[in-house]
């Protein structure tokens, strides 16, 4: 499975295009990252627990819509799109969106 | 950003909370500032490191006459916070309105941050190119407690790309290359 967010992929021709596919997940903050959070937010910088939280939250939400092409008969994404809202004070919601399509090496020469 | 040892400076900071408000503005105030050079510097350094190797570009599409083998999609991404002391500044600037310029700074650094995350990924499958570069930023939430002044919110930001492999050579251009130039 190819993942991009061009509209092509280099090398590769589009020979089918399926329509649109989505994965998403939402995640709630576990209350002991909340406090370590509460602490690192005093003397700022990164707080990396919640990096990771999302980083996880948004592969879940890829692989859900890799899934969903998987199904579809694709074996690439083309245009793929992420979005982060916040639904409630202490979750997020991940959101993966793309283009599923089927693709044929271009003939070199 | 925030090395181990930080920890250290965290339970300080802590103790002093419950110490005098002073103390601690002063406190975060020096701490905030060391954190940002520390991390100045970083980012400075790997931008560097890793321009020479890899371009980035929100063009849709390579530049014209270069052409690549295969893409895949790469992505960096941070959370940060803010210290209490740039947001006693910025709860301030709420009540006369104006330029946060506290809280600038640090969504800059997460931005680069984000980029250099996402660069590293692409410089280890070695392409050297990222195309497309799209980058978002949103908040993902409040702590719960605390009074409404002591309330944050944490941002996160988002860089996304397709890292492609060219047979383009642009190591003497170095980070201050310019993708248009190869429109001519």
């Amino acid at each position: 499975m190819y993942l991009v967010n061009t509209e092509s992929i280099p090398g590769y021709r589009v020979r089918q295009s399926l329509g649109l596919v989505q994965g998403n997940t939402i995640r709630a903050k576990h209350i002991g990252r909340d406090i370590m959070a509460g602490f690192k937010n005093i003397v700022g910088g990164e707080i990396v627990g919640y990096t990771e939280l999302l980083a996880e939250a948004r592969n879940e939400a890829t692989q859900r819509m890799i899934a969903q092409a998987q199904s579809m008969g694709a074996n690439a994404i083309v245009n793929v799109r992420y979005s982060t809202a916040s639904v409630m004070q202490a979750a997020a919601e991940m959101f993966a969106y793309g283009t599923a399509v089927i693709v044929e090496p271009e003939n070199v020469g | 950003m925030l090395a181990k040892g930080d920890e250290a400076f965290t339970v300080v900071i802590l103790l002093l909370t419950y110490g005098s408000p002073v103390v601690m503005l002063f406190a975060t105030w020096l701490i905030g500032r060391w954190i940002q050079d520390r991390h100045v510097k970083s980012l400075e350094r790997r931008e560097a490191d890793v321009g020479k190797r890899v371009i980035i570009t929100n063009e849709k599409r390579l530049p014209d006459g270069v052409a690549a083998t295969q893409g895949t999609m790469v992505a960096g991404s941070v959370v940060v916070g803010t210290d209490y002391f740039r947001r006693f500044l910025a709860a301030w600037r709420n009540i006369f309105g104006g330029r946060v310029g506290s809280i600038e700074p640090i969504l800059m650094r997460a931005r680069r941050e984000a980029i250099l995350r996402m660069l590293a990924k692409a410089d280890a499958q070695g392409a050297n190119f990222v195309v497309n570069v799209r980058l978002e930023t949103a908040v993902v939430g409040t702590t719960q407690g605390g009074n409404n002044r002591n309330k944050f919110s944490m941002c996160e930001v988002l860089a996304y790309g397709t890292a492609v492999k060219t047979g383009y050579d642009h190591s003497p251009y170095g980070v201050t290359y310019d993708a248009r130039n190869d429109h001519n």
